[in-house]
């Protein structure tokens, strides 16, 4: 039976279930996870319930709980909690911290530590007509190298004029993408190229060849379950940069890495 | 050759201490990792770290040879063939990637490199 403070982000079949009281709560969420809101079906893998606690805020899970003094670090918390509870209910998938987008049938992978660009690049496709899969996580499947959706809403952070160290990212806010729900991707797409993007003050958008070592080894820092896979994981990995072409992208513009990849790609 | 046991202290095991020293008749020896070829390249996985390594085509060439059988000479030898270049100009390169291996934890440990014993020669 639906319960009108119960939220479903589903997965491929999975649902987390999140309940709330609190209504700024349940319209963060749902601005978060706009592209995986489902009725109840059925398969829920997890259970979170986010409220008002004294002095702040609560988020319950199973026996288990946490409290935060501010709005921001429970939406936080929530996103996080969700997206692990998905991560674990597909431990045959290799979880990535990538972006992914894709245009006739085809997918270009987007990976990448936090502020390397990857929601810029996937925005940019996507304001070029590419189908949007994935903002910042993305789930591979080994067997056949394809990238499942899982469209969380982008959030990009604004061009900040100069370049930031990791440890000042934070302080540029993220702000929501718009993405046309028509263009986002609903099944899974092959793997057609990896990009390893960095951001370069006032450069053009240029594309250099990348070893597939070093592109393995990127990956594999990038892989947010590995732990689950071990071995599997690593010849895996290594088995799709050597099936893909691997290619650095440095820019300042996301526009113009957008339209240099695209013309990249439509040449493949 | 006596076949009596090594004395530790007897002239023999001073002479092969020596030996030892020396870094050219070092004959190090890969762990038993995970590994994926990639071209000219190698990547590495070490489980009981969960780290991975990444070699170059250089690095792997000396990787390769690391089989606990050829010495640091007998590498430089094998790849300034290879290479078509001379054993003095490698030995630098190949002494400097061995280390380097060796920092990493790659290689077994030194005990494991002690020189094989020669035919016919015993140990205690």
């Amino acid at each position: 039976m639906t319960d009108a403070r119960t939220r479903y982000v589903a997965f491929d079949g999975c649902q987390v279930a999140v309940c709330s009281e609190i209504p700024e709560i349940l319209a963060a969420l749902e601005r978060s996870f706009r592209g995986m809101l489902e009725p109840e079906a059925g398969d829920v893998v997890g259970r979170l319930c986010a409220g008002c606690a004294p002095r702040g805020y609560f988020l319950r899970w199973d026996q288990d709980h946490v409290k935060t003094a501010s709005l921001d670090h429970l939406l936080f918390y929530l996103n996080y909690e969700v997206v692990l509870r998905l991560i674990g209910a597909r431990p045959d998938l290799v979880w990535l911290h990538a972006g992914a987008a894709a245009l006739q049938g085809r997918a270009v992978l987007v990976s990448g530590v936090s502020g390397r660009g990857k929601s810029t690049i996937i925005t940019s496709l996507c304001a070029l007509g590419w189908h949007f899969l994935s903002d910042d996580v993305a789930p591979l499947d080994p067997n056949f190298q394809t990238v499942f959706p899982f469209p969380q809403t982008p959030m990009y952070r604004p061009h900040a004029g100069k370049l930031l160290p990791p440890s000042r990212l934070q302080e540029v806010r993220k702000v929501e993408a718009a993405i046309n729900p028509a263009g986002v991707c609903r099944t899974a797409v092959p793997v057609a190229a990896l990009i390893l993007p960095s951001y370069a003050a006032g450069q053009p958008a240029a594309l250099s060849a990348c070893s597939s070592s070093s592109a393995a080894l990127e990956l594999l820092q990038n892989c947010l379950n590995f732990p689950v896979h071990g071995a599997r994981a690593f010849h895996s990995l290594c088995d799709l940069v050597k099936a893909v072409p691997t290619l650095r992208l440095s820019f300042s513009s996301g526009t113009d890495a957008a339209q240099l990849l695209a013309q990249v790609f439509l040449f493949q | 050759m006596s076949e009596h046991a090594v004395d530790p202290v007897s002239k023999e095991s001073v002479e092969r201490g020596a030996a030892f020293a020396d870094p050219d008749l070092q004959r190090p020896k890969r762990k038993a990792l995970q590994e994926h070829p990639l071209c000219d390249e190698i990547l590495l996985y070490a489980s009981d770290q969960a780290e991975a390594f990444s070699l170059n085509a250089s690095a792997k060439a000396v990787w390769d040879l690391c089989d606990g059988r050829h010495t640091i000479a007998d590498i430089c030898r094998e790849l300034g063939g290879r290479f078509e270049c001379s054993e003095a100009q490698l030995t630098a390169d190949v002494h400097r990637a061995v280390c380097r291996l060796r920092e990493l934890d790659l290689l077994e440990a030194e005990g494991a490199l002690r020189p094989k014993a020669a035919e016919g020669e015993r140990r205690p």
